[in-house]
């Protein structure tokens, strides 16, 4: 077993071959990181980080270093307590405040890198994103094509009658 | 003898790059390295593992813990798919890099209506890594996405095209924990995500997107559902259907998700 590191930084590689160095603490968010960092103890060289580019990561060690002395969810706690609301604090907010290819490229950074909080923080937004627009609105939002037959249209609105009953 | 044809020449370059007597293989591997192996894979190179041999194939079976956690597999909630642990071409729901996706077209040719009308699994898979519309994302997201939404808005998404009512409609466990899911009383109907299954609004403005929405007259509708309640301590509306009840007013002064805190809860 390796052991404990006393190191203050670490490196990131991005896919594109930019190394940034990062405070431990803030790198450790990031479960995949602080996993490997305990395995292997003291790391010298820079950590591959193969699925996100540099502007992503630089926008997820921007969350992270806002979010340093969050306290970490317990590895035991029920995945509902961390769901069922679509509330954001304001500075999250302005951090997800950018266009979709990016909202979606940290997603799949924080599901990647494995960092829950960021991952819950970006999946609410997309939510609070479709929240309130009509099927027609949601599909302009997200470029998505109407391919619904006219029967299956009729099937629908049977579906969506009002009846006491059901 | 010289190499005639490019085969031959082929053949002779393997047979050279290959010692005669090598035994060295991955069936001779042990089992744990296999095991390690394999958990690098994708769900899709596993299940091309699993048909190269017999072997492979029942060690494969045998670890639903590994191609379940592999990049690309996705549970079949919902649906009833038999023997239960077998990873199948159906759990494929995504791919990784250009040469599963050349594969995947060699083996699983497009239908032949596909260009206007895809088939379901043609809209799932993506190998982008930069997806720009949600149906780009890996469909594990998509439902981390879902889990997050409530149920009015749940149904307006299903309402968008088929392949995204097709994944909402088939998996309950869904959309059934959602905020403002009425549960349905009827055990002998099927679960289906639809207008009479909203309990709670998120806002005044999705109030109006409900009525314009709901398929029938304003007034009808509020004769039906007796009356719409607001939550005190946030913007959500209530909706009330007990059939025969006078309209109240208030029926409750705080919504089931303050009433219960962060986790929310479901409505008796």
């Amino acid at each position: 077993m390796a052991t404990p590191s006393t190191q203050a930084t670490v490196k990131l590689q991005s896919n594109d071959n930019v190394v940034i160095e990062v405070e431990r603490a803030i790198a450790e968010r990031s479960v995949l990181i602080k996993n490997m960092l305990e395995d292997c103890g003291e790391v010298t060289d820079a950590i591959p980080i193969s699925n996100v580019n540099e502007s992503i990561l630089r926008k997820v060690i921007e969350w992270c270093e806002h979010h340093k002395n969050d306290p970490v969810a317990a590895e035991n706690e029920n995945d509902d307590s961390r769901k069922k609301t679509t509330d954001i604090d304001e500075w999250d907010q302005k951090f997800m405040n950018v266009d979709q290819e990016m909202l979606f490229e940290i997603i799949l950074a924080a599901n990647f890198l494995d960092i829950k909080p960021l991952l819950d923080t970006g999946c609410k937004t997309v939510a609070n994103m479709i929240k309130g627009k009509s099927p027609e609105e949601i599909r302009k939002l997200f470029n998505i094509q109407n391919d619904f037959t006219p029967e299956e249209e009729e099937q629908i609105r049977r579906e969506n009658e009002w009846a006491e009953d059901r | 003898m010289s190499p005639t044809t490019l085969e031959d020449a082929a053949t002779a370059r393997s047979v050279g790059a290959v010692p005669a007597k090598s035994t060295r293989s991955l069936l001779n591997l042990p089992l744990e390295i296999r095991l390690e192996i394999y958990k690098q894979c994708s769900a899709f190179t596993l299940l091309q593992l699993l048909q190269s041999t017999g072997s492979i194939g029942y060690e494969i079976s045998q670890h639903p813990s590994i191609y379940k956690s592999s990049l690309g597999y996705a549970s079949q909630q919902g649906l009833e798919i038999k023997p239960a642990s077998a990873l199948r071409i159906s759990n494929i729901h995504r791919l990784e890099g250009q040469d599963e996706l050349d594969l995947f077209i060699r083996l699983y040719p497009p239908p032949a209506s596909h260009g206007t009308e895809k088939e379901d699994r043609w809209l799932y898979l993506s190998d982008t890594d930069n997806p720009t519309s949600l149906l780009e994302v890996p469909i594990e997201l998509r439902f981390e996405i879902y889990s997050h939404c409530s149920t009015f808005t749940l149904l307006q998404l299903s309402q968008t095209s088929r392949t995204l009512y097709y994944e909402i409609q088939q998996r309950p466990t869904i959309f059934k924990a959602t905020f403002g899911y009425r549960p349905n009383n009827n055990a002998d109907l099927p679960a289906v995500l639809c207008t009479m299954r909203v309990s709670y609004l998120e806002s005044w403005e999705e109030v109006e997107l409900f009525l314009k929405f709901c398929p029938k007259p304003k007034e009808q509708l509020f004769m039906d559902i007796n009356t719409l309640f607001c939550c005190y301590e946030c913007p959500k509306v209530g909706i009330s259907t007990s059939p025969g009840q006078q309209p109240t007013r208030v029926l409750f002064d705080r919504c089931m998700k303050c009433e219960y805190g962060r986790g929310g809860a479901r409505l008796k």
